[in-house]
């Protein structure tokens, strides 16, 4: 798709379906935020400062979401645990993409032996305890964020696989692909021309589950101890933090909880808008 | 107010039903008298089943109606759940076109007619039981205690259509709405069910509402006919009168193609081209077997056995059967998309491959296929345009850019659309545009021969003949041979030469189409002449031994597979299974076919 092609389907879609337009932005926005907020900011987010804690909202020492309760900026903590969690969003959700998408359609489309084989591999993968497997790679290699992401993207890509797999089996027995056949296309190009386009509608919605599905797999890990540590943040581990303090500090919980909420929100119109948009019947 | 209009059962006055500003209907009024029947037809789209559901009061809640819906004088329309249920079955009852769809999976088709019963209180336990048993014998269905307790899936079509109606007419209604009773039928079960609607009706003064797109199944079922276009009346009369002299358009095409071979004009003349005697597509003994697995046990079915054809170029080769038949495998067999298949094909002499993914490009571009769902065969991902040009990235890869958007261009104006519907996507196009572009897609090829499977069996009978004309115009232009894959006997008498007729995966009968229709003599080609609605008005005999479906492919009956049908059957058709016997200019697989004098 040429660039002016895109943003003719993005101008076409800012007419047809506000909230898409409306999360896509809302994205953006956060994301700006989360990378210059704390650069405007006079604190850091691993500062303690044991006068101010578990401060309210004030405007007067620049503390906009308050302290926590070793006296850290809440404000600028959340903000860089949202960049922690979209960059866990954007990851996961590209390693189950690239490796899910391919292992899937390859499976599906060669069929017989090829997708036994390669669909048992998943099934094997599927029988290993997630946090165990975590717990491995933690110990084997050095405790990194790094480490987070692959282990988030390697249990993330099986589901797509599959998914992928499934539409692909059923859309090679398609007459549409039969014809192709017929009239000698070669079949990587069947799976690139007539398969893959076909994918996309299922592929694009099935990534914006993962999001948040990696999101909180993220907080999972942290509240741990096996993702992110102290005195890094992310919004996962806020919220955890936040809700032993809900009763004399509510902010604590509201700043990070309301973030996190929001950006699961426009992952999720997201798709179900990216979802309308590459869908042809759907378009008028 | 009329005098006849005051005694009609059912009274619609200007009923309209629109969706946003799309009007279905279109202030439609008529009248059906007790024990009367009335066809409705049209083609899909006309408004029609619209119509129906709006009398019934299962109109989804979108769609705006307005008008009159008078049940012996009562209003139904808009009326609210509790008046329509006390309507509903016991005064009105409908059948629809999928009896599978319309049947609950989950409840033995049994207890389906006694919950009718109970729910409308007209009968208790054991009489409800004793009723519904008796109903389901009354609709003709074989062995009635077994299939009482049996589930909707393992009954086959016909019967599930029988149960169907028997679930309609159990609490006694005055008038039986019939929406497509019989389209998701074959030919010769559709027969039956139209003689058992029309037993049934006289039997016990029903009034009918038949819902159709076919003319032919009205001839014998109705009294009165209207026909509707885009929600309007267009015609109406007697039934008789209307199909005899139609004065629009639309009902003449209409009759045209439910009458097909019967109507006024002559047979078109076989003209098998002579001169090139050379056989194009060959194939010999090829067979088809499925392995089917069932609780474990695995299970040879037999979908082609041992067939053998030729075709020549220019010619086309009719194979007709009904459902389950083969004629789909064997299609997808020649063409190399069934593993399954053995047997050899060959073109122009060279041995093909199994598999279409083995044979050579030169070899693909010469054989092609038009598939039955238009729709479904067209990438709904690519626009009109750019499927039409895949065949020329892979057989005329130097083709510039521009050379290829004049061919497309040129080859949509061929196949009747215009250029600019290159932009459009599949779900954007009509059935009939959708199928024009496939058979684009095929001709820019320059095939050798098409195959079509079933290509105009999902379209509307005028958009049919409109296809059919332009495979032939094709034909005519560059001597392309067909094999036309169909169970519809007017596609036969339009379109071809030659004609096989299968039954459970054999070939019983080979000859050429002017024969067929003269003089069949198979009895099964027999039965399928008579199946044909309107084919009877001139055959005042009922379907004498029109019983039965074909048997399960998974269990063919020993000896002729055709014998529990026949109606010439001997013992020795129990025992032996006929050979194909060629015959000066076809063949047949008959004990009795010389003997049998089958001609009409």
């Amino acid at each position: 798709m040429s660039g002016r092609a895109a943003l003719l389907l993005f101008a076409n879609a800012a007419r047809s379906n506000r909230v898409l337009v409306a999360s896509v932005v809302t994205i953006m926005l956060l994301a700006v935020v989360a990378i210059v907020g704390p650069l405007l900011s006079p604190h850091s987010h691993i500062t303690t400062n044991l006068d101010a804690r578990l401060l309210a909202p004030t405007l007067s020492s620049w503390h906009l979401f308050g302290t926590d309760d070793l006296g850290r900026d809440l404000f600028v903590r959340t903000l860089a645990g949202a960049q922690v969690t979209l960059l866990v969003a954007i990851v996961a959700s590209a390693v189950s993409l690239l490796i899910g998408v391919t292992y899937g359609a390859v499976a599906g489309f060669f069929g017989g032996a090829v997708d036994a084989v390669m669909m048992r591999l998943v099934d094997v993968l599927y029988a290993l305890p997630f946090t165990f497997f975590v717990i491995l790679l933690m110990v084997v290699f050095e405790r990194s964020l790094l480490l987070v992401f692959i282990a988030i993207g390697a249990v993330n890509w099986l589901d797509m696989a599959r998914i992928v797999r499934g539409q692909t089996l059923s859309l090679k027995e398609r007459e549409f692909v039969q014809a192709a056949r017929l009239i000698g296309v070669s079949r990587l190009a069947i799976v690139l021309r007539h398969i893959t386009p076909n994918l996309l509608g299922t592929v694009i919605v099935y990534v914006t589950l993962t999001i948040p599905q990696a999101i909180l797999m993220e907080s999972f890990l942290s509240f741990l101890g096996l993702g992110v540590q102290e005195p890094d943040a992310s919004l996962g581990t806020l919220v955890n933090a936040g809700a032993g303090h809900m009763e004399q500090a509510s902010w604590m919980l509201l700043a990070p909880a309301t973030l996190l909420a929001l950006i699961l929100f426009c992952f999720n119109f997201l798709g179900d808008g990216l979802r309308d948009l590459t869908d042809p019947r759907k378009q008028k | 107010m009329t005098t006849a209009a005051r005694n009609a059962l059912l009274e619609v006055r200007e009923l309209s039903v629109s969706y946003g500003d799309n009007v279905v209907v279109d202030k439609l009024s008529f009248a059906i008298h007790a024990s009367e029947a009335l066809s409705l037809a049209g083609e899909s789209g006309s408004g029609k089943s619209q119509t129906a559901l709006a009398i019934m009061g299962l109109l989804p809640p979108n769609a705006k109606v307005s008008g009159e819906v008078l049940f012996e004088g009562r209003n139904l329309l808009g009326a609210g759940n509790t008046l329509l249920n006390e309507y509903r079955a016991r005064r009105m009852a409908m059948v629809f076109q999928d009896p599978m769809a319309a049947l609950n999976p989950y409840v033995t088709i049994g207890n389906q007619l006694r919950r009718i019963l109970l729910n409308h209180g007209l009968a208790d336990g054991a009489e409800a039981t004793r009723r519904a048993l008796a109903m389901l014998k009354r609709v003709g269905l074989p062995d009635a205690e077994r299939q009482y307790r049996a589930y909707p899936h393992e009954l086959s079509g016909g019967m599930r259509q029988r149960a169907l109606i028997a679930s309609a007419l159990i609490a006694e209604p005055q008038l039986l709405i019939a929406d497509e009773p019989t389209t998701a039928l074959d030919v010769t079960v559709q027969a039956q069910i139209l003689q058992l609607i029309a037993e049934l009706r006289r039997e016990n003064n029903i009034a009918l509402l038949l819902i159709t797109h076919d003319l032919g199944v009205v001839w014998t079922n109705s009294e009165r006919l209207m026909v509707i276009d885009k929600g309007r009346l267009i015609e109406q009369g007697a039934t008789r009168e209307v199909l005899a002299n139609p004065s629009q358009p639309r009902t003449v095409q209409m009759v045209t193609a439910a009458g097909g071979f019967l109507s006024a004009s002559a047979p078109r003349q076989a003209t098998s081209p002579d001169g090139r005697p050379k056989e194009l597509l060959e194939v010999k003994n090829l067979t088809v077997t499925f392995t089917e697995r069932t609780g474990g046990r695995r299970k040879r079915l037999h979908a082609v056995q041992d067939i053998s054809l030729s075709i020549r170029p220019g010619e086309t080769v009719a194979i007709v059967g009904e459902s389950g038949s083969g004629k789909s495998s064997l299609a997808r067999a020649v063409v190399g998309l069934l593993p399954e298949a053995a047997g050899t094909v060959s073109l122009l002499g060279t041995n093909l491959h199994r598999m279409v993914g083995s044979r050579t490009k030169s070899i693909r571009r010469q054989m092609q296929m038009v598939f039955q769902d238009p729709v479904a065969s067209l990438d709904p991902a690519m626009s009109t345009g750019s499927i039409i040009a895949e065949p020329l990235l892979v057989h005329e890869p130097s083709m510039s850019r521009a050379g290829r958007e004049r061919a497309v261009a040129e080859m949509l104006v061929r196949v009747g659309l215009t250029a600019d519907l290159k932009v459009r996507y599949a779900h954007e196009l009509s059935g009939g545009q959708a199928q024009r572009v496939a058979i684009a897609r095929a001709l820019i090829m320059k095939p050798a021969i098409l195959i079509c499977d079933e290509a105009v069996a999902a379209l509307d009978s005028s958009v049919r003949q409109e296809i059919l004309g332009l495979l032939q115009a094709e034909q005519q232009r560059s001597s392309l041979s067909l094999l036309v894959i169909t169970h519809d006997l007017s596609v036969v008498q339009q379109m071809s030469h030659r004609v096989m007729i299968m039954y459970m995966g054999r070939l019983i009968e080979m000859t050429g189409s002017h024969e067929l229709f003269r003089r069949p003599r198979h009895p099964y080609t027999r039965l399928l002449l008579d199946s044909v609605p309107l084919a009877r008005r001139s055959r005042a005999a009922d379907l004498a031994a029109a019983t039965g479906e074909p048997a399960s492919i998974l269990n063919p009956p020993a000896g002729c597979v055709f014998h529990p049908r026949c109606a010439h059957m001997i013992d020795r058709c129990r025992e032996e299974s006929p050979q194909l016997e060629h015959t000066g200019t076809g063949a047949v697989a008959c004990h009795r076919a010389a003997e049998l004098d089958l001609s009409s």
